[in-house]
């Protein structure tokens, strides 16, 4: 009877992992394939679906390696990949000679010639059998090796197959460019002396559609903040990921925050729409930014800066198409150079500390003002009139023991007919001891007699009969926004209670207004942000629908126009879902409705 | 009211005003007069649908962007990245309605309920790896090697960073 040593069944056909058996059979498989084949030693089957090769003992005796490398000669000359092999493990070849080894260790006398011999002969054959084993044992690592490699090719497959019915396969390339666009404004580039971040970098490199979206896709290139110490050890690498960049873009956009501009980027200055300068003099920054040419630049923010007056008609020349600028320069004299005339939007940081009367007169175009007020009063009060200024947006940003009197002096200073615009922000609120000059500001309203549209209070202390006394003055308005938050004093003044609620109320009356029209009769459009603890829900709720006028025959008799969006943000509490609950029926008529408590 | 047919055959109504909401709808409405003929929309399935009519009725009233909306207007759009918490909550849903959703606005032309996917997209993406995109997306890095190796080449600089 032949005694197999091995059996190994195949079924076949794919030959991924032929790769992998190679490693083993290499040196010997050519010859023992050729000799098995003389010898007959196996039956070489025409077809490789399912073959059963039993390889005799006999001819291959004592060569294990052998055997090994003619199977897996085999697996290769058939183009077999899928295997199993069932070895079963082989009895112990050498028996022990002493079945009472442990006395003998423990005897005191030294073993006898027999025994030596024994012994010896013993050792060499447990030594061939380890050696045996060894080999098998190699022989089954490989086929494990083998099967994992196989497990992960398989995996693979599965993930490309996978991939292929992927949602993400399915949007068509305008839709991933939308999505990079809206990922690019929501992470910019960024190199810093500590690290950087390339979202477009990200995005690029995830497959080969995606980088060619990625690359025809300007907003995710055209944005590069750069900030560089002048000893930075990166400076090569940002130069080199700011090439890429701009390679890449295709946009005349580009926003630079640079302490240090690069030679590089200035190249490509042209394109530029907005620059964000905050710089002490560096002498080679002003070298390089000299070069740099203007033509595009739309925005301008001026930040840290040494001798303004003296730098910036040396870094930016000729600026044909800027229209905003943003002043956080603690200028001391008003830099002419400047095209102040073109200005459309003018933001005054609280450290801009120079004349701003004369430059308001400067600028015969300016629709827009936004002013922060400085931590003391100014040098040089406000006193102007402008028939342009549309817009303007008051931030009591600096809170000091002059408290609200910047807020006084630009309110009396101002005179702005054309005014739809306001929006009034304070940092701190409720401050006891420090009065919001209401009177500058309603003195401000009637002054300008203006028509005001929409009206922002954040975090202004003002009392119910303030607010009410303002928008008295705003019959026109459309938006309005009130926004309260809590500090942890007990607030002196509350605009949102219920008083002013009451107020807006279309046809009922309180004894607190005797007015014959309704407050803000052309209201829109309202957002708040009250407290629980001096609001009521169902007037609220009341207030509202009074408010709420489809028909034009009606609106016209009770003269106001419908309110079309509400926003309530209630601080201290969660909503009350169920107090709303006749809200919910007016927004399924159309009314914009957000509701939101705190959580 | 107005009847929308699915493609998988199922009939929606919805309040004129809440469907035209997509710009495709009501340009169909407009051109077709009065008509109780429903509306067919191959590209869109019942359960999408479904989805996108919420979002319609919860956004009602709300002003549309203007048809010839200037590029500062489309810019405006693009930078505001916040999705309110409504939205936030309706977009909470898995990849394959995501998706789905994004191509049936895209399709509807409802720009502000594309934007929401979109956004949402953007910001699963938002401070990952491209080894990371492609597992939370299921995408196969299918660069040749040649292409590996040119790109790697290229990004030397970002590598030990």
């Amino acid at each position: 009877m032949m005694n197999s040593l091995f059996e190994l069944d195949y079924s076949s056909s794919i030959n991924n992992t032929i790769i992998i058996v190679y490693k083993y059979a290499k040196s010997k498989r050519k010859n023992l394939v050729g000799f098995i084949q003389r010898k007959n030693v196996v039956q070489l089957p025409s077809t490789s679906a399912i073959l059963k090769i039993s390889i005799e003992r006999g001819f291959l005796r004592n060569n294990d390696s052998l055997l090994e490398g003619t199977a897996l000669g085999l697996l290769s000359l058939y183009n077999i990949a899928q295997c199993t092999c069932s070895t079963p493990i082989p009895p112990q070849r050498t028996k022990p000679i002493h079945p009472d080894i442990s006395q003998l260790l423990r005897s005191p006398h030294a073993i006898n010639s027999s025994h030596t011999s024994e012994t010896s002969q013993f050792l060499l054959d447990a030594e061939a059998e380890v050696r045996g084993l060894d080999v098998q044992t190699s022989r089954l690592q490989s086929m494990i090796t083998a099967i994992r490699t196989k497990r992960e090719i398989v995996k693979m497959e599965m993930a490309k197959y996978k991939s292929l019915l992927a949602p993400v396969r399915r949007m068509p390339n305008e839709i991933l460019n939308h999505i990079f666009v809206l990922y690019a404004h929501l992470q910019r580039n960024e190199f810093t002396s500590y690290g950087w971040s390339f979202p477009g970098l990200s995005v690029a490199l995830v497959c080969r559609r995606w980088r060619d979206v990625a690359l025809t896709c300007p907003d995710l290139w055209s944005s590069i903040t750069i900030s560089l110490d002048e000893d930075s050890s990166h400076f090569k690498d940002i130069t080199d990921a700011t090439e890429i960049c701009l390679a890449e873009n295709a946009s005349l956009e580009h926003y630079v925050d640079v302490i240090a501009l690069l030679q590089k980027v200035v190249q490509h200055s042209r394109r530029w729409t907005r620059v964000d300068f905050c710089s002490d003099d560096v002498p080679y920054v002003r070298q390089t930014l000299s070069n740099a040419n203007f033509a595009n630049l739309e925005i301008l923010e001026l930040g840290t800066f040494a001798d303004p007056v003296l730098m910036i008609p040396l870094i930016f020349g000729a600026l044909p198409k800027l229209q905003e600028l943003k002043l956080e320069v603690p200028f001391f004299e008003v830099p002419m150079s400047l095209p102040w005339a073109q200005i459309r939007t003018l933001h005054f940081g609280p450290r801009y500390e120079a004349e701003i009367s004369g430059v308001l007169d400067l600028c015969t175009s300016l629709q827009q003002l936004c002013y922060d007020t400085k931590p003391e009063p100014a040098h040089h009060p406000i006193s102007h009139r402008s028939t342009t200024i549309q817009s303007f947006m008051l931030n009591a940003t600096s809170w000091t023991s002059t408290g609200y009197q910047d807020v006084q002096l630009t309110l009396s200073g101002l005179d702005l007919p054309s005014l739809t615009t306001l929006c009034l922000k304070s940092r701190r609120q409720f401050i006891d001891d420090k009065e919001w000059p209401n009177d500058a500001l309603t003195s401000f309203i009637t002054r300008s007699a203006c028509s005001i549209t929409n009206l922002t209070l954040v975090n202004i202390p003002l009392d119910s009969s303030e607010l009410i006394s303002i928008l008295e003055l705003t019959p026109a308005l459309t938006n309005l926004t009130v926004q309260q938050t809590l500090s942890g004093k007990k607030p002196t003044k509350l605009p949102l209670n219920m008083d002013f609620i009451h107020a807006l109320h279309s046809y009922s009356r309180s004894s607190f207004r005797m007015q014959p029209l309704p407050l803000i009769p052309k209201l829109a459009s309202l957002t708040l942000h009250v407290s629980s603890k001096w609001f009521d829900e169902e007037i609220f709720v009341d207030v509202v629908e009074s408010r709420w006028v489809l028909d034009h025959v009606l609106l016209s008799g009770v003269g106001i126009d419908c309110l079309r969006s509400l926003e309530l943000y209630v601080i201290d509490k969660a909503m009350d879902d169920n107090a709303y609950e006749s809200l919910r029926v007016l927004q399924k008529d159309g009314l914009r409705l957000e509701l939101r408590g705190r959580k | 009211m107005v009847t929308l047919v699915t493609s998988d055959n199922e009939k929606f109504t919805a309040d004129k005003e809440v469907a035209e909401r997509s710009v495709l709808i009501k340009n169909m409405l407009e051109d077709v007069g009065e008509s109780d003929q429903p509306i067919p929309l191959p590209n869109v399935s019942s359960s999408v649908l479904k989805k996108v009519l919420e979002y319609c009725e919860h956004h009602r009233g709300e002003p549309l962007p203007a048809a010839d909306a200037d590029t500062t207007q489309d810019d405006t759009r693009k930078r505001t990245t916040d999705i309110s918490e409504w939205d936030q909550k309706f977009i909470t849903v898995d990849q394959e309605m995501l998706f789905e959703i994004i191509l049936a606005a895209n399709y509807l032309d409802i720009k502000s309920l594309l934007d929401v996917g979109c956004k949402t997209v953007a910001n699963m993406i938002k401070g990952k790896t491209p080894e990371e995109i492609r597992k939370l997306f299921n995408i196969v890095n299918d660069f040749t090697p040649e292409e590996e190796a040119q790109i790697k080449k290229e990004n030397e600089w970002a590598e030990d960073r």
